[in-house]
């Protein structure tokens, strides 16, 4: 039997002060909202976004990118625009909301990098460019919000990428989730112990970085010795 | 009779429209030991993790100590922070509970937040040290520990905060058998100290041995009492 202390015996009379320790709550929020986008399996459309397979998806996307980009007529951009948004409007809200918000901040972004070009006697360059790339964005957001992560990857195969590389970027995807998994328990922990005043915030944060990236390390070794042990080669 | 200090009452919660607890109502007496059970997914660390303010109820009404937790209660920093140094939560894996530079740092990071002077958190660290027979590794980095020592470790960064309730994810998971028998003994000298005790465990020995009521989880998320 242990014995324990007085001070282990009697209730803690301790009056709590703030702090300002937000981050760690919007930390929390954060991460936990990017690992529900990775594990989702929903997805917008319901059954008519699995209706097509991924590779499809994926062909006819890159297509109408690469129309979009080299057409020189803005009639083809302006039709490609209009399906764009058609199939934005059949989005859920949330995956509506998240794809029209980063196409529009794409467009922005390219609009003020042109923004010399109108004083150069060239404003319609800045619509166009502006254009095609809301329109592109668009497109890659209606195929990721329609399509699963683990059929995205795996549709890349039409393209004859090497199997590795495919690979590759399942196994990054799916330590994302681990790893984001691990961090999310890490900040909740300092958030329980975050009792009262931390003077040493920072140092707490990179704790945590540090302790997250220590567990990455460990389980890419423990998975290569996993993969060797399966018979997988360095030649594979 | 003890005063209640944790109850519970038709708690439901769901992840994503994934239920995860099904009217849920239980309570917990000051000095008492309540230890869940049941199958992998059946909703134990999710219960858990709602006792500690981690998530809330999505229905029913959850009260510590008379006041109720809930995302609206929470959003009060102070009461908040009060709640989380009266109920301490030991994660099943230690490792991600320790992010300080040595061991002792990880003990002092608690009540060194509390605003208890220097002298006081050493002497808090030092008793821990002794009661969890980690005095040899005061210095060490935390994550160059076994994982026994982590979780002792664990234990203490908690216990340093002197809660009121101390909850734990599967103790015994992952521990040799000297250090699960060490850990089994500790927890009952905890529960001779007085502390009230909510744990978690598919072992059925601890269950019965540590229990003062033992609540099993069913498959459905909905519980069952074994007292």
């Amino acid at each position: 039997m242990t014995n324990f202390p007085e001070w282990m015996k009697t209730e803690e009379n301790y009056k709590a002060v703030s702090d300002r320790d937000g981050f760690v709550g919007k930390s929390v929020l954060s991460v936990m909202g990017t690992l529900r986008l990775l594990r989702s399996s929903k997805t917008s459309y319901g059954r008519l976004g699995k209706a097509f397979p991924a590779p499809l998806k994926l062909v006819i996307c890159l297509a109408l990118i690469l129309c979009c980009s080299i057409s020189q007529n803005m009639f083809v951009t302006y039709s490609i625009l209009a399906t764009v948004l058609i199939h934005v409007c059949l989005l859920n809200s949330e995956s509506l909301k998240k794809t029209v918000s980063t196409a529009l901040l794409a467009a922005f972004i390219s609009a003020l990098i042109l923004l010399p070009a109108v004083f150069l006697g060239s404003p319609q360059s800045m619509l166009t460019v502006s254009t095609k790339v809301f329109t592109s964005v668009s497109l890659i957001g209606i195929l990721a919000s329609t399509t699963e992560w683990n059929r995205l990857t795996s549709g890349l195969a039409a393209f004859h990428i090497p199997g590795i590389f495919i690979f590759t970027l399942d196994i990054t995807l799916k330590y994302i989730v681990i790893l984001g998994d691990i961090a999310l328990d890490m900040l909740n922990a300092l958030k329980l112990r975050s009792v009262g005043i931390n003077r040493s915030k920072s140092s707490s944060l990179s704790g945590i970085l540090v302790v997250t990236f220590l567990k990455s390390r460990q389980m890419a070794d423990e998975m290569y010795d996993a993969m060797v042990c399966r018979g997988y080669g360095d030649k594979e | 009779m003890e005063k209640t200090l944790i109850r519970l009452n038709d708690i439901c919660f769901a992840y994503d429209g994934l239920i995860a607890l099904r009217h849920v109502s239980f309570d917990v007496k000051k000095g008492e030991t309540l230890v869940l059970q049941g199958s992998n997914g059946c909703g134990k660390s999710t219960l858990l993790k709602l006792l500690n303010g981690l998530i809330f109820a999505e229905q029913g009404t959850y009260t510590f100590d008379d006041d109720i937790i809930d995302a609206g209660t929470m959003k009060n920093d102070r009461f908040a922070k009060r709640f989380h140094q009266r109920i301490g939560f030991v994660f099943q894996n230690p490792d991600v509970m320790l992010f300080c530079n040595n061991v002792r740092e990880e003990i002092a990071f608690g009540p060194t937040q509390m605003g208890l002077d220097a002298e006081t958190v050493d002497s808090r660290v030092d008793d821990l040290l002794k009661a969890l027979d980690i005095e040899r590794l005061a210095e060490r980095a935390p994550y160059q520990l076994s994982g026994g020592e982590k979780k002792r470790v664990a234990l203490a960064s908690v216990l340093s905060m002197n809660p009121d309730v101390l909850v734990l994810d599967e103790p015994l998971a992952g521990l040799d058998r000297r250090t699960q028998d060490w850990l089994v003994d500790f927890l009952q000298s905890l529960q001779e100290a007085g502390m009230t005790i909510v744990l978690s465990t598919h072992d059925d020995v601890l269950a019965h041995l540590l229990g003062d009521r033992i609540l099993y989880m069913n498959e459905d998320h909905s519980v069952n009492y074994i007292l």
